[in-house]
């Protein structure tokens, strides 16, 4: 098994900037306000950069 | 009647329900730039089991990709295990936890791909899957193919599920959802 590197929250706000995420239900696509970008960038800190 | 028909036979009803096999249920297109994809009416009471197949065009970084199924994100069971290309294994597996993976996806513009059968996501009973993905990747020995599997431990009938992947945003390709007949 590995262990890899996991995504900082400042790396994730570097990445990731506020108004450049958007979610989509079935064929339509919404920008995320940034409350929920706020919570996607929480969820997401942790998360491995390579997938394992 | 019976299968396979002959030129000029007459085709019933319910000749043609019983030899109609994965029936396409709905189909999204992948947008631009999108965290998660949620497919709203991909369950009904018309199908017990499902075939999910999702091709993800490209991420804008590698990361794993995860199923849920409605709004449920905890007491799910399963995961992933894979092999990478040069041959080393890895895995992903939850244990009563949150929204498990059931595939990869690869940065510079590669995507991912899985093949997953569903059973029962409608019915007030438990919802299982299994299924085959392969993580589209050259360099660096990140790309792998491996199978995924689970449960979610509840009698929840669901409609819908959502696609997100850790980290990354999805850039084109689709989701294709097919009901099997049952004749």
């Amino acid at each position: 098994m590995i262990t890899m590197a996991t995504w900082t929250r400042q790396e994730l706000e570097t990445a990731y900037p506020d108004g450049t995420i958007n979610v989509q239900i079935d064929d339509e696509v919404t920008l995320m306000s940034t409350e929920e970008w706020n919570a996607w960038i929480d969820a997401q800190v942790g998360t491995e950069k390579e997938p394992a | 009647m019976g299968f396979p028909y002959s030129s000029g036979d007459v085709l019933t009803a319910a000749d043609l329900n019983a030899s109609s096999n994965l029936v396409l249920v709905t189909e999204v297109t992948i947008g631009t730039s999108v965290s998660s994809v949620t497919v709203s009416n991909a369950f009904n009471s018309t199908y017990d089991n499902y075939r999910i197949i999702i091709d993800i065009a490209s991420s804008s970084s590698d990361g794993a990709f995860r199923l849920q199924l409605g709004s449920t994100t905890t007491s799910y069971y399963g995961g992933h295990y894979g092999y990478r290309w040069t041959g080393v294994a890895y895995s992903d597996i939850k244990n009563n936890g949150s929204q498990p993976s059931i595939g990869a996806s690869g940065g510079g513009g590669r995507g991912g791909y899985s093949v997953i059968d569903i059973n029962d996501p409608h019915q007030t009973d438990l919802t299982a899957w299994n299924g085959m993905w392969t993580y589209r990747r050259i360099s660096s020995g990140l790309g792998a193919f491996g199978f995924c599997g689970g449960i979610v431990d509840n009698s929840t009938s669901y409609t819908s599920f959502t696609v997100a992947v850790d980290s990354a945003t999805m850039t084109g390709g689709t989701i294709h959802v097919y009901g099997y007949n049952n004749g």
